[in-house]
C-alpha cells in the first residue's frame, strides 16, 4: 500500500511537470502575488517547530521561490 | 518542401522577435493608462523605453531613477516612455500613486508589444537612438545600473550635435 | 522540579532556515511575530499523579532580511520562548483497566533562545547560502550549520534547490541526579534535502521536495520514567506543494501533502489546504485545514512496564502512538504598501480514531491546543 502510494505520487508529480507551459516574463504577475508563494515568512519555522515537537514526523517544509521572472 | 516552409516560418518568427542591440526598435502604438489617448514610439529623439509592472520588485527601485533621468535631461531631444504590462491596469495606477511621473505611461495588458520586443525578463529597458535602432538593452535593475545607462544616452545625445 | 523541554525532545534545532530565493532581495524586510500556544488540560480522570495542567508557551520571533552590496544578502532570525506547564512522565494501567498518566508537577517558567544567521551570495540565476543556528535553554543546547543552493532554469520557470545541514545537540536534564536521569547526552543529526519548483502555467506552480535525515546519539526522552529508544534513526519525507490562482474569485488555493517514513516503524500522512481569499486591494482571509495521521513506532507501548529490561527499546510517549489530528485555522491579513499586519487563529485536536492506523488503546496524553499569533512585516 505504502509503495503504491509513493509511486503514484511521483508519477503525478512528473506528469504535472510535463504539462508545463512556457510563461513569458511579462506574464508572471499572478505568480508574483504573495498568496502564490511557496513559503510563508515566519509561519514556516513556527508551525514546523510546533508540529515537529508534538508529532513524530518532521521535514518536508523547505521551499524554493519560483516563477517571479524578476531579475 | 515542408522542411523549407518550416524553416521559413521559424526564421520569420525569429526575425519578428528581435529587439536586441543593433536591431530596429519595433514601432508600436499603445493607449495610456486612463485610455484617454494613444501614443506611438517617438522618432528623431533618443528614447528610453522602460517595460515595467506593479508586481515587479526591482521596478520599485528603478522608478525614482528613471524619473530623475527625464527631469535631468529635459524633453527636447530625449523622452522616456514607460510601458506597463500589468494585466490589471488598476494595479499599475495604484503603484504610480507614490510617484510624480513626468513622462508617458502606456498600457500593454496583453503583452503584444512586450512580445514584439521579446523581453528576456522583467524589468527590461531599451535605449533607442534617433534613427530608431536599439542602442542598449538592459534587463533587471539594481541601484547603480543607471550610471551606465546614462553614459550611453549622453553618448547618443552628443553625436547628434 | 522537572523542566522537560516541550519543543526539542523529538527534534533538533532549526534545520529550518528561511528559504532564500535566487534573486537578491530589492529591499529590507523586517518581520516580527508574537504567538501564544495553550494546550488543554488533561481530563482529571486520566491523571493518576501530578498536575493536569499542560503547556502554555509564548513565542516571540524576529526576522531581518536585507540586501548587502550588489550580490549579497543577510538574514538574521531570533526567537525567544517562555514555557510553563506539566508533561507526562509515564503511562500506567489504572485499576479501571484504562491507561492513566503520571504527570510532572506544574513547572516554573523555562526559556529558550534561538539565533540564526544566514549569508547568501546571488549570481545570475543561482544563489548559495550558508547559515548558522544556535539554540539555548536551561537543559538543552543545539548548534547547526546549513549550506544550500538554488538554481533557476528554463528562463526562471524551474528552480532546483539542494541543501545539506548538520546539527549537534547536547542535553543536560535538570534534576538529573535526584530523578535518576542521564546527566549529559549528545545527539548528532545530518540532513540532505532536494527540491524542484516548477511553474505550470500563468496561474499555478508545483513544488516537489525530498528530505532525508539521520540522527545519531541519545534519542530517548530523559524526563520520562521509562523511555528507551534506539541510538540511531533514519527518516525521510516526500513533499508536494501546489498553488493555483483563480482569477474570477481573486483567490489562491494551496494544497500541500507530505509523506513521512522512518526506520522506527513510523509513517505518516500530512495534508494541508488553505483558501487565500482577497477582498479588495488590502485584505486577505485564509481559512485552512490540516489533517495529520501517523501509525505507532515499533517499540511503542500503551503503558509502561517497569519490569521490562532497560536494554529493550520501549516508550509510552503519546507522540509515538498511532493517531490522527486535525487543525482548523484562519488567518486575516491587512496589507499596505510598506507594511502588513496579520492575525492567525488555530485549533488542533487529536484522537486515535482520526488516524489511518491507530494504536490499540487511545493514549490519554493525546492533546488539543489553541494557538493565536499576531504578525507585522515592514518593507523599506
Amino acid at each position: 500500500m505504502k509503495v503504491k502510494l509513493v509511486t503514484s505520487l511521483c508519477v503525478v508529480s512528473l506528469l504535472s511537470l510535463a504539462a508545463c507551459e512556457t510563461v513569458q516574463p511579462w506574464e508572471r504577475g499572478t505568480l508574483a502575488k504573495p498568496e502564490m508563494q511557496l513559503s510563508e515568512g515566519l509561519n514556516s519555522p513556527l508551525y514546523q517547530q510546533v508540529y515537529d515537537s508534538k508529532e513524530a514526523s518532521s521535514g518536508g517544509s523547505g521551499a524554493a521561490g519560483a516563477g517571479c521572472g524578476c531579475n | 518542401m515542408k522542411m523549407i516552409v518550416v524553416l521559413i516560418v521559424l526564421l520569420t518568427s525569429a526575425l519578428s522577435h528581435a529587439a536586441a542591440e543593433g536591431d530596429t526598435a519595433p514601432p508600436f502604438t499603445l493607449p495610456n493608462l486612463d485610455k484617454s489617448a494613444t501614443y506611438s514610439l517617438p522618432t528623431g529623439k533618443v528614447v528610453y523605453l522602460d517595460f515595467w509592472a506593479s508586481w515587479c520588485a526591482p521596478c520599485r527601485v528603478s522608478f525614482p531613477e528613471v524619473i530623475a533621468l527625464q527631469n535631468d535631461l529635459g524633453s527636447d531631444r530625449f523622452e522616456v516612455i514607460a510601458v506597463t504590462v500589468d494585466e490589471n491596469p488598476a494595479a499599475a495606477i495604484r503603484f504610480l500613486r507614490r510617484f510624480d511621473v513626468p513622462y508617458q505611461i502606456l498600457s500593454d495588458p496583453d503583452g503584444v508589444v512586450a512580445e514584439q520586443y521579446a523581453l528576456p525578463g522583467m524589468p527590461t529597458s531599451f535605449v533607442i537612438d534617433q534613427k530608431g535602432f536599439v542602442a542598449l538593452r538592459h534587463s533587471g535593475f539594481k541601484t547603480g545600473d543607471m550610471a551606465s545607462i546614462r553614459r550611453r544616452i549622453h553618448q547618443l545625445l552628443e553625436t547628434s550635435l | 522540579m522537572a523542566k522537560p523541554n516541550p519543543f526539542l525532545a523529538l527534534s533538533s534545532a532549526a534545520m529550518a532556515l528561511p528559504a532564500f530565493a535566487a534573486p537578491q532581495p530589492v529591499e529590507t524586510i523586517v518581520a516580527i511575530k508574537a504567538t501564544t500556544y495553550q494546550e488543554e488540560d488533561v481530563p482529571q480522570r486520566d491523571v493518576l499523579a501530578g498536575s493536569d495542567e499542560r503547556y502554555k508557551i509564548d513565542i516571540g520571533q524576529f526576522r531581518l532580511l536585507t540586501p548587502v552590496g550588489e550580490k549579497w544578502s543577510l538574514g538574521v532570525d531570533v526567537a525567544y520562548e517562555t514555557m510553563s506547564g506539566a508533561s507526562p512522565w509515564g503511562t500506567i494501567m489504572g485499576a479501571d483497566g484504562e491507561a492513566s498518566l503520571i504527570m510532572s508537577g506544574a513547572t516554573i517558567r523555562d526559556k529558550r533562545t534561538e539565533v540564526s544567521l544566514t549569508a547568501t551570495h546571488h549570481g545570475e540565476s543561482r544563489s548559495i547560502s550558508v547559515g548558522l543556528t544556535s539554540s539555548d535553554e536551561d537543559d538543552y543546547e543545539a548548534r547547526a550549520v546549513a549550506i544550500s543552493g538554488e538554481w533557476e532554469m528554463n528562463n526562471k520557470l524551474s528552480t532546483l534547490s539542494l541543501g545539506v545541514s548538520y546539527s549537534n545537540d547536547d542535553i543536560e536534564p535538570t534534576d538529573a541526579l535526584s530523578f535518576g536521569r542521564v546527566q549529559r547526552e549528545e545527539k548528532k543529526s545530518r540532513s540532505l534535502s532536494a527540491g524542484w519548483a516548477q511553474v505550470l502555467n500563468k496561474n499555478s506552480v508545483l513544488h516537489v521536495g525530498l528530505d532525508v535525515t539521520d540522527h545519531d546519539g541519545y534519542l530517548s526522552d530523559p524526563y520520562k520514567l521509562r523511555d528507551v529508544r534506539p541510538d540511531e534513526k533514519l527518516e525521510w519525507a516526500l513533499s508536494l506543494k501546489y498553488r493555483r490562482y483563480f482569477d474570477n474569485q481573486n483567490a489562491a488555493l494551496h494544497l500541500d501533502y507530505r509523506y513521512y517514513d522512518d526506520d522506527w516503524g513510523i509513517n505518516s500522512h500530512t495534508f494541508h489546504t488553505g483558501w487565500h481569499q482577497n477582498f479588495g486591494d488590502n485584505v486577505r482571509v485564509v481559512p485552512n485545514v490540516r489533517y495529520y495521521s501517523q501509525n505507532e513506532a515499533d517499540f511503542y507501548r500503551g503503558t509502561d512496564d517497569f519490569g521490562l529490561a532497560t536494554s529493550v527499546n520501549q516508550s509510552s510517549d503519546f507522540r509515538l502512538s498511532g493517531y490522527g489530528a486535525y487543525t482548523m485555522g484562519v488567518k486575516l491579513i491587512y496589507s499596505a504598501l510598506q507594511w502588513d499586519v496579520s492575525l492567525s487563529l488555530d485549533r488542533y485536536i487529536s484522537d486515535k480514531s482520526y488516524g489511518h492506523d491507530a494504536s490499540d488503546q487511545s493514549h490519554p496524553a493525546l492533546l488539543s491546543f489553541n494557538m493565536t499569533s499576531v504578525g507585522l512585516n515592514f518593507r523599506f
